[in-house]
Parts: structure tokens; sequence; C-alpha cells
């Protein structure tokens, strides 16, 4: 098996060089992308063989791990589950949004979380549409307030992205107005990412 | 929808969430999400979606475990370090700067927590237990050379001693500086170079066989 | 009857309230450990997740639930706020002092 390393000699070995150059500026010259080029290291035939033996164990590196990654089997999912449980407990509900009710002993309100919850829901529902960030302005704390939704998604490829982001300001505005009471007045949309749809024969 | 070819490593029943049967075509499961982008999951995540938090972590947990395996020189606390990584990096969501990189900012964050793990031994004196080497797979695909290629860096990485490993791993994999290493691992700057210097060579040669 | 069997009581009959479809502890987290201790001594069992609150002259109830999509929230919180009353009412305790408050901490797909 593998001991520890206790080489007397933990030094760097500055006598290592391919064709005179130091290693030291052949890994560098590497990291820095090959750029500026550096006729001195590329005119060398033993130099660029050196850098793609260099690239290759960098590259294999991480990809060893990666494999054996999606190699092994997911040995058990009760370590997700504890680790959401305890996430879920941490989840903030942020600012409550009332509800109004006549009677004035009653308090009744959505969290924004839950508000939250709802935009990303029925931007989901949507064909073609996966809703990412959601931000709300506007005076949550007050009931039936006005209030300005902003979202970010990504579209399925090939869609009319006016026509996306019509379909989801009217999904959202009734989705929330429907559970929260909130007025909402504008549905910012920004689509910042595009996906492509999935072929069967892929 | 989208059509994945998967397998059963045998023996034994599949562990996998999703119903498999061997050598077959397999149809996902109707969760948007399980094809969304990082930078999607990772905003959605943030704004307190659980559920994209969940798919996160599936999706890059195992890389994370068996990198922290690899620093710890175990498997014997990696599922702790990562389930630790994964409970700070939820509470440090709203830090992340760029969505798109959150696999490399779970790297980083797994990287400290078993640099951590490492520290805490070393004061506590703790000798590096003997390594124990991760299981081989035999899979039952014909062979193929891109992965008897991994396979081979998999065993020289494996060879490697544990010092040069983790200095080799933090630089490559979690972009550490030398400083940081030597910071991480307790040792010298010039320690840290000397031991990524031989690694590297060490690597180089086992992989020229491959060429 | 304790305020425990009462909160017991009360988030029973929460669950059978028309669009809630879950249940959430409305304690204060740092309370938690401690009722659970307290509740593992109790033989009835499990804690109820109602928050009763008492203050010299008053008595303020708060609930944590999830509301189901398939009908308005606002109505569904109207409902368990109903709810929370009739018990409070059917142990005596009712009148201008009773503040309830119902807030939704999820509103998702009826399981």
């Amino acid at each position: 098996m593998s001991i520890d390393d206790h080489s007397p000699l933990d030094v760097p070995e500055t006598d290592d060089t391919v064709d005179g150059i130091p290693v030291d500026r052949l890994v560098d010259y590497l990291d820095a992308g090959r750029t500026p080029r550096d006729p001195a290291i590329e005119g060398s035939a033993a130099c660029r063989l050196y850098l793609q033996s260099l690239a290759r164990v960098h590259e294999l590196s991480r990809a060893s791990l990666e494999d054996r990654a999606t190699r092994e089997p997911d040995r058990d999912g009760a370590w997700i589950d504890g680790l959401l449980d305890s996430i879920r407990r941490e989840v903030v509900g942020g600012r409550e949004i009332p509800v109004t009710h006549p009677d004035p002993a009653v308090r009744l309100s959505v969290t924004e979380a839950a508000a939250r919850g709802l935009v990303r829901r029925a931007g989901d529902a949507q064909p073609g549409v996966v809703l990412g960030s959601t931000a709300f302005e506007g005076d949550l704390t007050t009931a039936g307030a006005d209030v300005v939704v902003r979202v970010t998604a990504a579209a399925r490829y090939g869609l009319d992205l006016g026509a996306v982001a019509d379909e989801l300001r009217t999904r959202i505005t009734e989705a929330l107005t429907r559970h929260t009471g909130l007025t909402v007045t504008r549905v910012d949309v920004l689509v910042d990412d595009v996906f492509v749809a999935r072929e069967d024969d892929r | 929808m989208v059509v994945k070819e998967a397998q059963c490593e045998p023996p034994g029943p599949c562990t996998r969430s999703r119903p498999v049967r061997s050598q077959e075509v397999v149809i996902t499961t109707d969760d948007p999400l399980l094809d969304a982008a990082d930078a999607t999951l990772a905003v959605r995540a943030r704004d307190g979606d659980v559920h994209a938090y969940e798919v996160i972590a599936r999706r890059h947990g195992p890389l994370m475990r068996v990198y922290a395996a690899r620093l710890l020189g175990s498997d014997l606390e990696s599922d702790d370090v990562v389930q630790d990584a994964f409970l700070t990096a939820w509470r440090r969501l709203a830090d992340l700067d760029d969505p798109s990189r959150v696999r490399n900012w779970l790297m980083r964050i797994v990287s400290n927590k078993a640099v951590d793990r490492l520290r805490v031994r070393r004061d506590h004196d703790d000798v590096d237990r003997l390594e124990v080497s991760a299981p081989r797979h035999e899979t039952p695909e014909r062979v193929v050379e891109a992965r008897l290629q991994l396979d081979a860096m998999w065993s020289a990485l494996d060879k490697l001693p544990l010092d040069q490993r983790r200095c080799w791993l933090l630089r490559e994999t979690a972009d550490y500086s030398y400083a940081d290493i030597a910071e991480a691992l307790d040792l010298p700057v010039s320690t840290v170079r000397g031991k990524i210097a031989r690694a590297r060579a060490f690597l180089i040669t086992e992989m020229e066989a491959w060429r | 009857m304790s305020d425990d069997a009462l909160s017991r009581d009360l988030t029973e009959a929460l669950r059978g309230v028309g669009g809630v479809v879950d249940v959430f502890d409305a304690h204060p987290i740092v309370e938690g450990a401690v009722r659970v201790v307290a509740a593992g001594l109790d033989l009835a069992g499990s804690t109820g997740l109602v928050e009763i609150s008492r203050a010299p002259g008053s008595v303020s109830v708060t609930a944590h639930v999830a509301t189901s999509l398939d009908a308005p929230t606002p109505e569904t919180l109207a409902r368990a706020a109903d709810a929370l009353r009739g018990g409070l009412a059917a142990s005596g305790l009712a009148g201008d002092e009773v503040v309830v408050s119902v807030s939704a901490r999820l509103v998702d797909v009826p399981r």
C-alpha cells in the first residue's frame, strides 16, 4: 500500500529540464494556455512532447476521478435524505405576506418562500420552460400591495421567446393572485439560457 | 424526454434511484430539473428550492465523495466530509458569485472540509491510516482503450505517496495555489513544489505506457 | 387540558381542514429540543405543532401549514383559522383575548 513520503530531499528538482528548459517554466507555460507563444518552447520537439504528456496527465487526473464517480453505485440514498431533512429545517420563510381577513383577531399570511415556490412551479409547468431565479420588489408586508416580480428562465431552443415570456407572465400573475392576494403590477422575464430539446434517437 | 443507456454493476440489485434494466435504454422521469444546467439549479437553490439542491447534490456528490476519499486516504470519513460540505454550501449559496461555477465551488468547499479533517488528525497525532484501495469494479462491457487509460491513471494516483497525492489533487482538482496547499497541509511552500514535481514526474512516466 | 394536549388536538383539527396538505412545527427552534424531551415523558406521544403562547389577558395561537394548489390559499387559510377557533372554543378559550395566526409556508400539490 502507499506509505507517506518522507524523502529527505524535499526540494524542487531544479535540475529537471527538457531541452535545457526548466520543467517549472513548461508547467507555467501550459497553465497560461501556451500564450503568448514562446518560440523557444514551441521550437523544441522534446518540449512540445512534454507539454502534450503534461496536458494529458492533467486531463486524465480529473477524468479518472469523474469516471470513478459515475461508476460507483449510489451507495445509500440515506446520506442525501438526512442532508435534505436538515436543510428543509433551515429554509427561511422570509417576509410574511399578509392575507386579508375580516376578523382583526385572525392573521393570515403566506411566506415569501412559499410565493417563490409558486412562481417556480408556475414556470416549470409551462412546456419548454425551466424557471431560474425569482425576486419580488415592493412592500410584501402590506396586504394586497403592488408587487413587481422579476424572474430568469431557461427556454427550449426554437420557441418564440416573446410568446414564452407573455405566457409566463400570465401564469405567474395568476398563481400569485390566486394564492397570495398580491397585486402583481409587472412581471419582468429574462430568458438567460436556452436548452436543446432532446431527440429520441440520440 | 431523455433516452439514456444504463447498466447495473454486478452482482446484485441495482441501487440507482431510477429503475434500470441491464443493457436496455431507459427513459428518465419527467422531472425537468434533472437535466437543468448547474447555473439554473444553483439560483433556484439559492432562492430556497430544496429539490433543486437535491439534484445538485446527486449530480456532484459522487465526484466529491471519490475526491474526498482520495484526499483523506480512505473512504471512512469521506461521506461525513461531503455531507458537511453540502450543509455549509447550502448556507453560503448567497455568496456564490457565478452560479455556473457551482461545481468548482463545491469542490473547493469539500477540499477545505477534508483539509480540516487532516488538520484535526495531525493535531491529535493520528497516524495516517493505512490506505484502503478503492475496490476495482469489473464491468461486463467489452474493454475499451479509453477506459483502460482512466483505470491506469486511477491506479497511478493510488500509487502516489499520500502527501504527494494530496498536493497534486488540491492543485489539479481544486485549483489551490501553492501557498494555499502549504497552509492547508502545514508544509513549507518549497516542499509543496517538490511534492507536486515528483507527483507530476511519476504520473507522466506511468502514463507513458499508454501512448 | 394542558397546552401541549390542546396543541395536539388543534394539530389534528388542522389536518382535517380541506386544502391543508401538511402541518409544520410553528414553535421557535430553540424550544424544540426542550419540547421533545417533555413529550418523551408524556404518555400520549407526539407533540403538537400548533404554538400556544400566553400573556396576561391574551392567548395567541400560531399554526404553520402547507396549502394545496387546488384551492385558493386565502380561503384555505380562513378555513384553518375557523378550525382553530372551533378547537379553542371547545376547550373553553374564546373571545376577544384570543388571536389566531395561520401562515402558509408552502403551496404544493396534495399528496
